[in-house]
């Protein structure tokens, strides 16, 4: 048996060599010659076909490698930018960002999910970026600069966006997985802004992306956006505040706050027939004082009307998010699964589907909020009698 | 055939005596002309003729100079000898044989021998003989000589807390070390004899009511069987005892203390001492127990049992990482994490080789430095391979020859394969690392895997004296790995092995 | 001098716990998530009274059996020689054609998932040499093989099913109501087939085993950390990615572990995963081997021999040879494209199991009852 195992062993080792044809040194790549992709943007081309744009990952101090090529498809694209990179083998197995423009997202981004999935380079979990008014191209190669790339700022963004709003960015199984349940899917959108302090002497103004709130897309096509404060509605909605700030003003009194954290909760009101008459949302914020905006002693009235403008701008957000729901007929925001995760027997019960309910259904939306720390200073600086 | 099978089959052919085998002299007549015959051209016989006893009865002591002591001969044997009331009135060789035997002369040990043969082979193991020409008969008497190493230190396995003696050559000082250890009756010793020409003593050993006499009947078997000329290395023993000796892993345990062997022993295991071998075996084997230290049983448990999972991660750390490494720079450079991947695809940039053909080269020229600090003396060697490894190393490095990584990997593997209790194992695992290293360079991971899962089948093939090699990881039962991993508090462990099939399975209360 | 006694029971059921992990990362949770969706982890809850339905039957089947004895003696006790020994040639058929099915299944999920530009044969013929060096050895060195390799699969898997568990949406899991009771049951088959079919292959390999006085209790221990397993499996991934998305994908599990992330430093490890599946494949492909060739040697009046000479060809061992070729010849014929390999994993091999488990084997059980020669 032994000898059989030492054969077994050999015969394997030929078997695996070059020798025979669709071996397994098939996929051998020479390490030194990889030029590791870790952005790429899809555009819709002339034709209908895909601009593709990549990004390269590069060492600190090394500028990036961008490229763009355009092609009936992905996969031809894709062939065509490696004959711009000849002595390079281009590897997207290590792919963080897919940016998409608006115009492939309004054609429908359904095509690019699929290959996504399909694909044994990409990972399902990679974040999706839309770009709001412009093309993936633009900020994929605008971005690139000596001391950074595509990559690094949409880093920025996506760590902007989960730590100060609470949000998220989603990725492409959270998209595919909410269009096939829903219809409807949440992406994450980005603006290309000239960079502010970019050196004047430069040749080309380097572009950044600024967080910008949330595209909609329905049955696989961008049907609008909702801005960064609807999204951040809907964060509050969703329990999630994150860290960041919010400008506070009631009158005389003005401040900032940093949110602290937020509940919510959803209670249906059922019409005889099983549907869905009114959905009461009720949330209930915290937050602290970063920054008063008013030299005076922070007294029971200067927190009230804190309170109160805190609560009256998240159900402003809260309400423009839900009508731009509603008026598209998308569940967008996941109502339709929270409530089923909470009522199963009835939401499974109801006669019509949650999203053709949806622009019948009255929202109560109710907030509110509790300014509540001051951090180490009950009173602002400088004031007698102020800090301790 | 195998070699074990050709053993097996060869029936023993034991003649009655010390002898193994039949000598040309056996049937000579026992006389001091004759015992001159049998040395001649032998440099280092001496003989004085005496007169024995008050009738003065013709004697000859006969003895090898160099392994006698020349003190005692003179002392113990020639001195009463020629004493001449010590020996009474014994008028006739026979008489004064007895009253010898009896007590008329010193010596502790003395044989009464009637063959040239029998007393020539007391006489090459440091014996001295005193032979009646005209009766056919001698009396032998054991002066060994002194003269040999003493107990010293263990070299190769040390130990802070435990007992700082190990086995020398000599096949008596060793069994007293283990007797002192093990100090009861039950302690049995089967002497043998191996060799035809260098007459190997040697002594298996096991406890009586714990060993499974089935492994002693076996181990007793395959000695007898073994016909050499002589026996003067430990390959001799462990390729004739063991089960598979085309394998290159160790599948008798050997070590060079005492505390150890007479631990083993009360575990169930059966030792075999050999004269000339300064270390002694045990069996069965198997990979665990190359794993074990006796440094283990001295530790606090939590410790040992750390020591000991760290081990077996560097016998995989040290089998798998180069394979491992080769694969993922190869095949699956997904796995590298994007800024390990950056900084290897530049550092490799200036290298015209490929990383398959990095990693050989440094395993290779890795193993000439280790053989090379082998050949060389204690005083240099130990500097040269640092410097060697250093020198070559860095310069390496430096003419971009090879990459850093492929010298930290290669590095890596090697210090784990330096952490392994057995040079045995050690030495079997640099095999086993560049076999996998050409599965990954063939076929990724896949290799590897398939690879590993061929060296497990073979393994797990293996068996020592009726115990499968992996055990007891391959019992199935789920405390299995963990007896192999984990060193169990004393008062917890109640019951010896059960892979080695003691009768007595209770080793406390 | 070998091992004087009999493989363990422990090991064969560690061997068991190994088989399993091949058709059950092909079956579950991809085709548990296409009839019950979301609630397909219930579904591995649902199969276990059918599971331990069929340990005991297999008990009651193998309670009279003599030392030495396997299914194949008993099925020619139940059935008489003749008859016996035809329904044995039959299981060993299907045994031959199931490991060439596995090649070829194995081979394609490699190629799904880690080596893309490979040809499929290159790892049927690589397991197929593997499988036959274990086939010509002794069952109890497979089995000690398996004992090894198991703690390692345990520990690797319980930590990518940690590490995927942390990303998991409840939302995808729940809620579970009384509408998803028949899928549910649905979904629950995959499982039961998968479970049912290793314990008939173990009954095979029982010969080789000491007799273990508590057989059902003994199994039915054994199948708890398998469910725990599948239904692990199936929360995790379905949890990650939804039901619907889950039954669509060819290989959901390893397409889970590409998202996997370790302290955010170590990502992709989906390769490492997919080599560590060379052990159950292996394990499973040389059972198979050995079961069909040990079962068509007493068939056709052989005494097998453990172990042997590689290519010493007496007392029936070119047996294993043919069962080995014969593998080798269904995994090249038997799918062309993957809808094939897509229905056979899906439709023919499930019903040829069902066939053969469930309606022939009791027959013959039955059978056997009547003439009351079990």
């Amino acid at each position: 048996m032994k000898k059989v195992t030492a054969a077994a062993l050999a015969l394997s080792l030929a078997l695996l060599s070059g020798c025979s044809g669709g071996s397994i040194y098939a996929n051998y790549r020479e390490i030194d010659r990889l030029l590791i992709i870790q952005t790429i943007g899809i555009d819709r081309g002339a034709d209908g076909g895909v601009v593709l744009s990549i990004s390269a990952g590069r060492l600190g101090g090394e500028p990036s490698v961008c490229m763009r090529a355009e092609g009936p498809s992905i996969s031809e694209a894709r062939d065509l930018l490696q004959n711009y990179a000849p002595n390079e083998v281009l590897f997207y197995s290590h792919i963080n960002c897919v940016v998409i423009g608006e115009g492939a997202a309004k054609a429908g981004i359904g095509k690019y999910l699929d290959y996504i999935q399909r694909s044994v380079d990409f990972r399902l979990d990679t974040p999706i970026f839309l770009v709001k008014g412009g093309n993936a191209g633009d900020l994929v190669m605008g971005a690139a600069g000596e001391s950074r790339s595509v990559t690094d700022v949409l880093e920025s963004v996506k760590r902007d966006v989960e730590q100060s709003d609470g949000g998220k960015v989603y990725t492409a199984a959270e998209i595919a997985e909410a269009l096939s349940f829903t219809g409807a899917a949440l992406v994450c959108c980005v603006e290309c802004a000239a960079e502010t302090g970019a050196d004047p002497n430069a040749e080309k103004s380097e572009v950044t992306a600024i967080p910008s709130g949330c595209g909609i897309l329905m049955s696989d096509a961008l049907a609008g956006y909702i801005s960064p404060q609807e999204t951040r509605g809907l964060n509050f909605l969703s329990g999630s505040t994150g860290s960041g700030t919010m400008e506070l003003s009631a009158g005389k009194y003005r401040a900032t706050v940093s949110m602290d954290g937020a509940e919510a909760s959803l209670e249906p009101v059922w019409a005889e027939d099983g549907s869905i008459k009114f959905i009461n949302a009720a949330v209930k914020l915290r937050a602290g004082i970063a920054e008063p905006g008013y030299l005076a002693p922070l007294d029971e009235n200067c927190l009230t009307a804190l309170d109160g403008a805190l609560a009256d701008e998240a159900r402003g957000w809260i309400n423009s998010a839900l009508a731009r729901s509603k008026t598209l007929s998308a569940d967008f925001a996941g109502l339709g699964r929270a409530l089923e995760l909470d009522f199963p027997v009835k939401y499974r019960a109801m006669p019509r589907s949650f999203t053709d309910q949806l622009p019948d259904i009255i929202f109560n939306v109710s907030v509110t909020a509790r300014v509540g720390r001051t951090y180490d200073l009950e009173n602002p600086a400088g004031l007698p009698g102020g800090a301790k | 055939m195998s070699v074990l099978d050709y053993l097996k089959t060869r029936a023993p052919s034991k003649q009655p005596g010390p002898h193994p085998f039949a000598p040309p002299y056996k049937d000579v007549p026992l006389t001091a002309k004759n015992l001159e015959d049998i040395f001649s051209d032998c440099g280092d016989l001496q003989k004085r003729a005496l007169d024995a006893g008050l009738s003065g009865v013709p004697v000859t002591a006969m003895w090898l100079d160099g392994i006698v002591s020349g003190g005692d001969v003179s002392e113990d044997v020639l001195r009463p000898l020629t004493e001449k009331a010590r020996l009474g009135g014994a008028k006739t060789a026979e008489e004064c044989a007895e009253t010898i035997l009896r007590g008329g002369v010193y010596a502790n040990t003395a044989k009464m021998r009637t063959s040239a043969a029998d007393t020539a082979d007391d006489m090459t193991h440091g014996w001295c003989a005193v032979v009646f020409d005209g009766a056919g008969i001698a009396v032998t008497f054991e002066v060994r000589t002194g003269n040999t190493r003493g107990i010293a230190e263990p070299t190769l396995e040390k130990s802070v807390k435990g007992a700082k003696d190990s086995f020398v050559e000599t096949l008596r000082i060793n069994t007293s070390l283990v007797r002192r250890r093990i100090c009861t009756p039950a302690l049995k010793l089967k002497n043998s004899v191996i060799g035809r020409k260098s007459l190997t003593r040697c002594a298996v050993m096991y406890v009586d009511g714990v060993a499974d006499p089935e492994i002693v009947d076996e181990l007793t078997r395959r000695l007898d069987a073994i016909d050499v000329d002589g026996l003067t290395a430990a390959g001799y023993i462990e390729e004739y005892i063991c089960d598979a000796p085309r394998s290159p892993l160790p599948q008798v345990v050997h070590t060079e203390r005492p505390d150890r062997f007479a631990a083993q022993l009360l575990n169930g295991r059966v030792g075999l001492i050999v004269d000339g071998l300064s270390f002694g075996f045990l069996v069965p084997a198997s990979l665990s127990e190359f794993m074990r230290v006796s440094q283990d049983n001295s530790n606090n448990f939590l410790v040992s049992t750390a020591l000991s999972v760290l081990r077996w991660l560097a016998l995989l750390i040290g089998l798998v990482l180069p394979a491992f490494a080769v694969a993922a720079a190869m095949y699956h450079q997904e796995m590298i994490p994007t800024k390990l991947l950056l900084s290897i695809i530049k550092a490799k940039q200036d290298v015209p080789f490929s990383v398959a053909v990095e990693v050989t080269g440094m395993l290779i020229a890795f193993e000439l430095l280790q053989e090379a600090g082998h050949r060389l003396p204690n005083p240099v060697g130990g500097t040269v391979s640092i410097i060697g490894a250093l020198v070559v190393g860095q310069s390496a490095v430096d003419a971009r020859l090879v990459s850093p990584l492929a010298v930290i990997i290669v590095a890596m593997a090697g210090v784990c394969g330096y952490t392994m209790p057995s040079q045995d194992i050690g030495d079997a695992l640099r095999i086993g690392r560049l076999l996998l290293v050409l599965s990954a360079i063939l076929a990724g991971l896949f290799g590897v895997a398939a690879g590993l899962c061929l060296m497990t089948l073979y393994l797990c093939s293996l068996e020592s004296f009726g115990v499968n090699y992996m055990s007891p990881m391959s019992n199935g039962s789920g405390p299995g790995l963990l007896r192999a991993l984990v060193r169990v508090p004393k008062a917890m462990n109640k019951f010896r092995d059960p892979d080695l099939r003691t009768p007595d399975r209770r080793r406390q209360r | 001098m070998n091992g004087r006694e009999k493989s363990a029971p422990g090991r064969l059921r560690a061997m068991c716990s190994m088989v399993l992990l091949a058709p059950a990362l092909r079956l579950i949770p991809g085709r548990a998530a296409a009839y019950s969706g979301g609630a397909c982890w219930l579904s591995m809850a649902v199969a276990a009274p059918f599971i331990l339905l069929d340990i005991w039957f297999l008990s009651a089947f193998m309670k009279n059996r003599a030392p030495g004895e396997g299914m194949s003696e008993l099925l020619c006790r139940a059935l008489g020689r003749a008859a016996g020994g035809a329904v044995s040639a039959l299981f060993s058929l299907w045994f031959v054609f199931y490991c060439g099915f596995i090649l070829r299944s194995g081979a394609d999920r490699f190629i799904s998932t880690v080596y893309p530009s490979s040809a499929p044969w290159v790892f049927v013929g690589v397991m197929l040499f593997m499988g036959l060096a274990a086939a010509l050895g002794a069952e109890k060195t497979l089995q000690s093989a398996a004992a090894v390799f198991l703690p390692f699969m345990a520990a690797a898997l319980t930590l990518v099913l940690i590490l995927a568990f942390t990303t998991v949406s409840a939302e995808n899991l729940l809620p579970v109501t009384a509408a998803d009771a028949v899928p549910v049951l649905k979904g629950a088959a995959p499982a039961a087939d998968v479970c049912c079919a290793i314990l008939t292959d173990a009954c095979f390999l029982e010969g080789g085993s000491v007799k273990s006085p508590r057989r059902f209790r003994d199994w039915s221990l054994w199948l708890i950390p398998q469910l725990v397993l599948m239904l692990a499996l199936c929360a995790v991934t379905v949890g990650n990615f939804g039901g619907e998305l889950t039954a669509k994908m060819n290989y959901p599990f390893f397409a889970m572990i590409r998202s996997v992330r370790i302290i955010k430093s170590v990502e992709r490890i989906e390769a490492l995963v997919v080599a560590l599946w060379v052990a159950p494949d292996f394990v499973l492909v040389s059972m198979l081997l050995i079961i069909a060739s040990r079962t068509l040697m007493k068939c056709a009046g052989y005494v097998s021999r453990e172990g042997g000479a590689a290519l010493d060809m007496t007392h029936g061992r070119f047996i294993i040879w043919l069962c080995a070729l014969g593998a080798g010849l269904v995994s090249v014929f038997i799918a062309p494209d993957s809808f094939a390999l897509e229905l056979f994993s899906a439709k023919i091999i499930p019903g040829l199991n069902i066939a053969l488990i469930f309606v022939l084997l009791p027959a013959c059980f039955v059978a056997g009852k009547i003439r009351k020669t079990i």
